[in-house]
């Protein structure tokens, strides 16, 4: 490219890239004057002090000993990890070659296209500015996995690291866009993806069995099936460290042989391979004469679509191509109206009398029924009993304080069409019910399933002394199974009344990358729900324990006090929901979208 | 059918709409004209009850939107600028929904009805990912229509739609104000609300600067009097090239009549 072209793109690209970058960093301190940003600002920046500071004036974390024993095994191994990081590379770098199956596009937004695709400007230019416009993402991220190692207990000179993350991190982006450049050529020859990744993948398989051999015969002491780990963990790092291995693996090690160096000297001695890597990379993708336009600009249509749907609070996975679902039940004209607003939850949440839906009900019914009628008795029952009752205890436990952010068919969902449910003809607290209901509903029939299971596989299972009787089994299910949807409803009212309080809060980011400041806010509001949720659990939990001791202390069934405690439980649960539903439905009522 | 009473929405500094006072009975079309930011999009929103008013009241047949907003939200439907759907209902279920919401006893016998005349009937189970924007405009107003409103506020209810599309939308507007509906349109399509409104209310920068029946309106302005276009009207007030005369607050309109729907023109 003649310099009278490529010196105004660049200036052009710095132009771009240094007022993008300006102008958001005003936007920020301008944003720094509402209290929300400003006290989200103050915790964001005091949280990545304690975090990072620590990292680069205090050293890695724990204590000073340990870090230097394993700071001195890492240099003795090092060669080891410079191996085994070498081999990591290359199964990447082969993933580049196997996994595409489109053809090449290169990463810009619409607008960029908008603006550089109708610009005089060559192929090689657009290439060009994909490849200035990287290094402020790719000297960032190298920065901070500098950082974090440092943290983690990473040693030696910090600018070895990031130049170190650097090389290999631009190595990786040029290597991606060159193996797509000739993919892309191999498949306007005609070879199709499914061709292409058999004749990689069966060349690599001759290069690996080749190397693999070579070694195994010119590396002696080679380990058989029946010795142990020490003796293959010894050949390895001999193989790696020395033989035909370490020599296939060179122009991979120099890649990374910056990031490994302990002083100035081993740093310089490592630059110039590294430099012949990346200029061999540079020089392959710029040379490409490949046509990538089209593809390039289907690949930021489909960016932004599901920058869309993540801005709007859905998830990018399950939000695209939506199809009609039959619904639980069907909507009569009449009756309670926030019905409604569950029935329409419910279908948006996917659930619906489908096949999947039929399907794991079914497979529930088997496992439980299959349990009850003594299928996980004897040694090989009791083991299958623990895995099932733990992974069942697991995913409760998760669900009751997960559950409620996983699921968010409510004003989360909700939140873009605002404006939509504020003209419907019903009072606030109704549609804050209505809201609220149908993820209740999801997460309450999920976790009476894990406690089927729960109830069917503790029958077999006994931990040391402890064995669970059908009478306790049954009143621990029935007690938390007539408690959890209480406990749900409290659950849900908490990131909703967040969502209608202080939208700005739970929406932050929408509407442009996150900073500091969002950072903070993040977690200011992760540990207020933590806070309001325990302040809300302490009630009802003095109640029902309250209800079971006295219960058990006048002498009791197990299984009365378990289920009275339970239904006590419950009433104090919904009575604080009611309270909440009607306080946030004032909320909606006077809230006003335009403040937000 | 609406009665509003010293509307003023204020946002931070920024007041976007003062002391708006206006009222549109049975079968009166009111256009609301004026430049970009004058209020006419508050004004709707703060009608309709999506935002609520700094000050003032707002009375949809009767009812206080403040204070009884069920009963005045049953009585309305507003149309957006862009139709706003819940992406995960297909045309059916959305009418469904709104069936409910609004408790209207015969929805099932109303929805295939509104479906065959909105020409849905093919699209009834489809996504409205799948529609174009002239079927979402149409499956909006099905939604909005099903309930029969008294009162019916549309904000650009033209933005987008090819000439087809348009005549038909026309023709609901009509419709609706020969069926008695009190209407309010917002639009900068000047011609558009000369060919349907009966009256006209223009803002400037959140002041009402004139209001009454198109006649009225245009001899307030110029002294070429009622032989100007609306249009003209308008930019002599948007330019600031004439002084706005004091407004006289109108009478307000006579009792329910149907009046007979303007006459169609050639498209």
């Amino acid at each position: 490219m003649p310099n009278r072209t490529l010196f105004p793109l660049f200036r052009a690209l710095v132009y771009l890239q240094a007022t993008s970058i300006a102008n958001n960093f005003r936007v920020r301190l301008r944003r720094l004057k509402q209290p929300k940003y400003l006290v989200g600002g103050i915790v964001g920046v005091a949280y990545m002090s304690l975090y990072l500071g620590q990292a680069l004036f205090w050293g890695p974390s724990g204590s000073r000993a340990a870090h230097g024993s394993a700071s001195a095994w890492f240099v003795e191994h090092r060669e080891v990890f410079l191996g085994l990081g070498a081999v990591g590379v290359l199964v990447f770098l082969a993933g580049e070659w196997v996994l595409p199956g489109s053809r090449a596009a290169l990463q810009f937004t619409e607008t960029e296209l908008a603006f550089l695709l109708p610009a005089p400007l060559t192929r090689r230019s657009l290439i060009h500015f994909k490849l200035l416009k990287s290094q402020v993402p790719l000297l960032f991220t190298s920065a901070l996995f500098t950082l974090i190692g440092r943290r983690a207990g990473a040693d030696g000179a910090w600018v070895f690291r990031w130049i170190g993350w650097w090389c290999l991190l631009f190595t990786l982006n040029l290597h991606g866009i060159g193996a797509s450049f000739t993919l892309t050529r191999l498949l306007d020859r005609g070879i199709t993806p499914w061709r292409r990744r058999l004749l990689i993948l069966g060349g690599m398989a001759i290069v690996v069995a080749a190397v693999g051999f070579w070694a195994w015969k010119a590396i002696p002491g080679a380990p058989g099936p029946e010795d142990g780990v020490d003796a293959w963990r010894n050949w390895l790092e001999a193989a790696l460290t020395r033989g035909p291995v370490h020599l296939a693996l060179t122009p991979v090690r120099w890649i990374l042989q910056p990031w490994f160096a302990r002083d100035a000297t081993e740093f310089l001695l490592a630059l110039p391979p590294v430099i012949l890597v990346l200029a061999a990379h540079y020089w392959w993708v710029v040379s490409a004469e490949v046509s990538f336009e089209e593809a390039s600009i289907a690949a930021a249509r489909k960016r932004a679509e599901i920058q869309a749907v993540v801005r709007s609070g859905r998830n990018p996975l399950t939000s695209q191509a939506r199809k009609p679902r039959r619904p639980l039940f069907q909507l009569a004209t009449t009756g309670f109206a926030p019905i409604a607003l569950v029935w329409k939850n419910l279908i948006a949440s996917g659930s619906g009398l489908n096949r999947k839906f039929l399907i794991g009900v079914g497979l529930w019914m088997a496992m439980v029924g299959w349990g009850v009628s003594g299928g996980l008795a004897g040694s090989r029952g009791w083991t299958a009993a623990i895995v099932f009752s733990g992974i069942a205890l697991v995913a409760l436990v998760a669900s009751m304080f997960f559950g409620p952010q996983v699921l968010r068919g409510d004003f989360r969902q909700d939140y873009e069409s605002m404006d939509v449910l504020k003209t419907f003809p019903l009072p606030g607290w109704q549609v804050v019910l209505g809201q609220l209901v149908s993820p209740a509903i999801l997460l309450t029939a999920f976790q009476w399933g894990l406690l089927g299971i729960l109830s069917a596989s503790l029958g077999s299972a006994h931990f040391g002394q402890v064995k669970l009787d059908l009478e306790q089994r049954l009143g621990l299910a029935a007690g938390l199974g007539i408690l959890l949807p209480g406990f749900n409803l409290l659950s849900l009212v908490i990131p909703n009344a967040l969502v209608l309080l202080f939208p700005a809060w739970t929406q932050s980011g929408r509407d442009g990358p996150g900073g500091i400041e969002v950072m903070g806010q993040r977690l200011l509001v992760a540990l207020g729900t933590f806070f309001v949720l325990a302040l809300g659990m302490l009630p009802a939990g003095l109640v029902l324990a309250g209800v079971f001791t006295v219960l058990r202390a006048v002498g009791g069934p197990i299984f009365l006090a378990l289920v009275a405690g339970g239904f006590s439980g419950l009433v104090v649960f919904l009575a604080e929901f009611g309270v909440s539903v009607w306080l946030l439905g004032k909320v909606f009522d006077r809230f006003d979208l335009t403040r937000e | 059918m609406i009665e509003v009473e010293g509307l003023t929405k204020v946002y931070g500094d920024f007041v976007a709409v003062s002391g708006l006072s206006f009222s549109v009975g049975p079968g009166q079309l009111l256009g609301l004209v004026g430049p970009n930011g004058a209020g006419k999009t508050s004004t709707l929103r703060c009608c309709s009850g999506i935002i609520p008013p700094t000050s003032g009241t707002i009375r949809v047949c009767g009812h206080d939107l403040a204070k009884d907003p069920v009963a005045a939200k049953r009585q309305l439907a507003f149309f957006s600028d862009e139709p706003r759907l819940f992406e995960y209902l297909t045309v059916r279920q959305h009418l469904t929904f709104t069936g409910r919401l609004y408790q209207v006893a015969d929805a099932a016998d109303r929805i295939p009805r509104i479906l065959e005349e909105l020409d849905l009937t093919a699209k009834a189970d489809q996504m409205p990912g799948e529609l174009s924007r002239g079927m979402k405009q149409k499956v909006a107003i099905a939604c909005g229509l099903l309930h029969s409103p008294s009162v019916v506020f549309f904000d650009e209810p033209l933005t987008g739609l090819d000439p087809l599309a348009i005549r038909r939308m026309k023709d609901t507007i009509r419709r609706l104000a020969s069926e008695g509906a009190a209407i309010v349109l917002s639009s900068h399509l000047l011609h558009l609300l000369e060919e349907l409104c009966t009256h006209v209310l223009i803002l400037k920068q959140g002041v009402k600067v004139a209001h009454g029946t198109l006649d009225e309106v245009r001899s307030l302005f110029g002294a070429e009097g009622a032989g100007e276009s609306l249009e003209e009207v308008f930019l002599k007030i948007a330019e600031g090239t004439v002084a706005v005369p004091r407004m006289v607050p109108p009478p307000l309109p006579p009792p329910p009549s149907v009046p007979p729907a303007p006459p169609v023109s050639p498209a």
